[in-house]
């Protein structure tokens, strides 16, 4: 019995050797909106469009993106524009449905959309969640934490 | 004297220990539970439902949202099965891949319920450091596919990408610095008195009860059962790797269960630390025209591709009319797909054999003998339950 409790009570140091350890030990915490976090390279953030060489859109409306979508995010309406060629009409995520998933960029054959790093999303209504063309073409606007 | 009633009390739904949105119904009498009634459901989202109406190649990232805390033993038992149905043969660099991946997220699975059921029992301290090994986790996750949580980090017949630069490395660290870790977190537990006190001799289940209940995964094995299925059904390339199946001390308690997580961890370690070595070259997805989207450079630049690329968006591709079955040992326990094709290219059904729901039914048993309400909450971490999986 005696033994057992010197037992525990050694246990219980020895528990504490380990918390008392860590005080030395540097802080691993990252003080969020003072420091950022660089995300990696393949990271799947907000997606966005490209804009080719010469500056026009990339993409040709072919829907291979919206088709993909396991939780059909993609609205594309297209339509006829100049020289009877096939025109994109409007380009909508709905990022409140997107699971960033990234199957959409795998399936686009023109390479015209991408994935940014871009991950604070959170906006005061619904309708700021869906992303249009004009928004989808430029960098999103993030508002950045000022001290 | 009167007689004294029995009372029924609600635990759950948004109780924080019962660990997602479980709701259990127990009688007690003064202290002690006379019976328990599990109420699930609450996190229903019929993801074997949205299967129906989605192409293979589609519903890999719902898998994800099955046992959340580790999508990635999801998307290889998903992807497994589909393999199995289209009788395609995965490259051997893309099958240690994703050993090594499976293994970190069994791993990382195991750090958060060391963490969580430390912390419903009353330790806190343990829940800051496992939380602190499983960031390095996601960390790797991050730099391999993109995304730390739901990763979808595989495709039907192989990867998606092939491992980028610098991974290697910080797979070696994490695997050289991680057995230290776990001697610490022992430390803190393993021969604690407050923690032998509250799990021992909790929540007994025999062996043969356990087999009976259909428990699996690290549960059955804290009864004393060496079943792993990575060692009786080998997948992928377990067959090539060298590790044990730990099982406890033989009493089929909490602490039992306690004592192989922790095992299995420095295991899941060791398999890491043996794939990565062994990681061969080639291709990191099958050839396989029909199944397989070409890769980008082709489609960019010849047509055939470009039509095959659309065929295979579009419309998927068509397996033959079967029904298959595949299982992997998840960190949960056996985690299985049920796919009956009638050869369209979407499953006719898809049944998902969720560890943890077969786990759960094992309170009835591990309930008896006198346990009283902290003893429940006890159990439920013990079980390791993740209630996505159990309501899909």
């Amino acid at each position: 019995m005696r033994q057992n409790i010197i037992i525990s009570i050694i246990e219980l140091i020895r528990g504490l050797a380990v918390t008392c350890w860590h005080l030395f030990v540097p802080s691993v915490t990252l003080q969020y909106p003072r420091q950022r976090w660089t995300v990696a390279n393949r990271y799947r953030g907000l997606e966005r469009l490209l804009l080719n060489e010469e500056g026009k859109e990339r993409c040709v409306g072919c829907c291979l993106c919206a088709r993909i979508c396991p939780s059909r995010a993609i609205k594309i309406v297209t339509g006829e524009g100049e020289d009877y060629n096939k025109e994109v009409i409007s380009f909508e995520i709905d990022i409140a449905r997107c699971l960033f998933c990234g199957l959409c960029v795998e399936a686009c054959p023109k390479n015209a959309l991408t994935m940014t790093g871009e991950y604070e999303l959170a906006c005061y209504n619904r309708a700021g969640m869906i992303y249009t063309k004009e928004g989808l073409y430029k960098s999103p606007e993030v508002t950045k934490y000022k001290k | 004297m009167p007689e004294t009633q029995e009372m029924i009390i609600n635990m759950g739904p948004q109780h924080p220990s019962t660990h997602g949105v479980l709701r259990l119904v127990l009688n007690l009498d003064g202290e002690i539970i006379t019976k328990v009634t599990p109420d699930i459901g609450y996190l229903h989202r019929g993801i074997e439902k949205l299967a129906e109406d989605m192409t293979y190649a589609q519903f890999l990232p719902v898998t994800d949202r099955l046992d959340y805390l580790a999508a990635v033993s999801n998307n290889l038992a998903y992807c497994l099965a589909v393999e199995k149905l289209l009788g395609l043969e995965v490259p051997k660099r893309a099958s240690y891949i994703r050993v090594i991946l499976t293994e970190l997220n069994r791993i990382a699975s195991h750090l958060v319920w060391i963490g969580t059921h430390a912390l419903d029992i009353g330790a806190y301290t343990p829940f800051l450091y496992a939380f602190r090994e499983r960031e390095a986790i996601l960390d790797i996750y991050e730099l391999f596919c993109g995304a730390r949580f739901t990763t979808s980090c595989f495709r039907i017949g192989g990867l998606p990408q092939d491992i980028p630069a610098g991974f290697v490395e910080k797979v070696e660290k994490f695997v050289k610095i991680f057995p230290k870790k776990v001697d610490e977190y022992e430390a803190l537990l393993t021969k604690n008195e407050i923690w032998l006190r509250r799990t021992q001799f909790v929540g007994i289940i025999s062996a043969e009860d356990g087999i009976n209940y259909s428990l699996s995964g690290p549960s059955l094995r804290g009864s004393g059962v060496k079943w792993d299925i990575r060692k009786a059904e080998p997948y992928c390339v377990y067959d090539e790797l060298e590790f044990d199946i730990p099982t406890g001390r033989g009493v089929g308690d909490v602490y039992d269960r306690y004592l192989v997580r922790m095992e299995e961890m420095r295991q899941s370690c060791k398999i890491v630390k043996q794939a990565i070595a062994k990681i061969p070259g080639g291709d990191f997805i099958a050839n396989a025209a029909k199944i397989v989207p070409p890769p980008k450079e082709r489609v960019l630049t010849d047509i055939e591709a470009l039509i095959h690329h659309f065929k295979l968006v579009v419309e998927g591709f068509k397996p033959p009319k079967k029904e298959v079955y595949a299982c992997i040992e998840a960190p949960k326990g056996e985690l299985g797909f049920y796919i009956v094709s009638d050869g369209s290219n979407k499953p006719y059904r898809l049944k998902i054999r969720p560890p943890s729901f077969a786990n759960l039914q094992s309170i009835y048993k591990m309930i008896e003998g006198g346990m009283m309400v902290a003893d429940v909450v006890a159990i439920i971490g013990s079980l390791d339950i993740v209630l996505g999986e159990i309501d899909r």
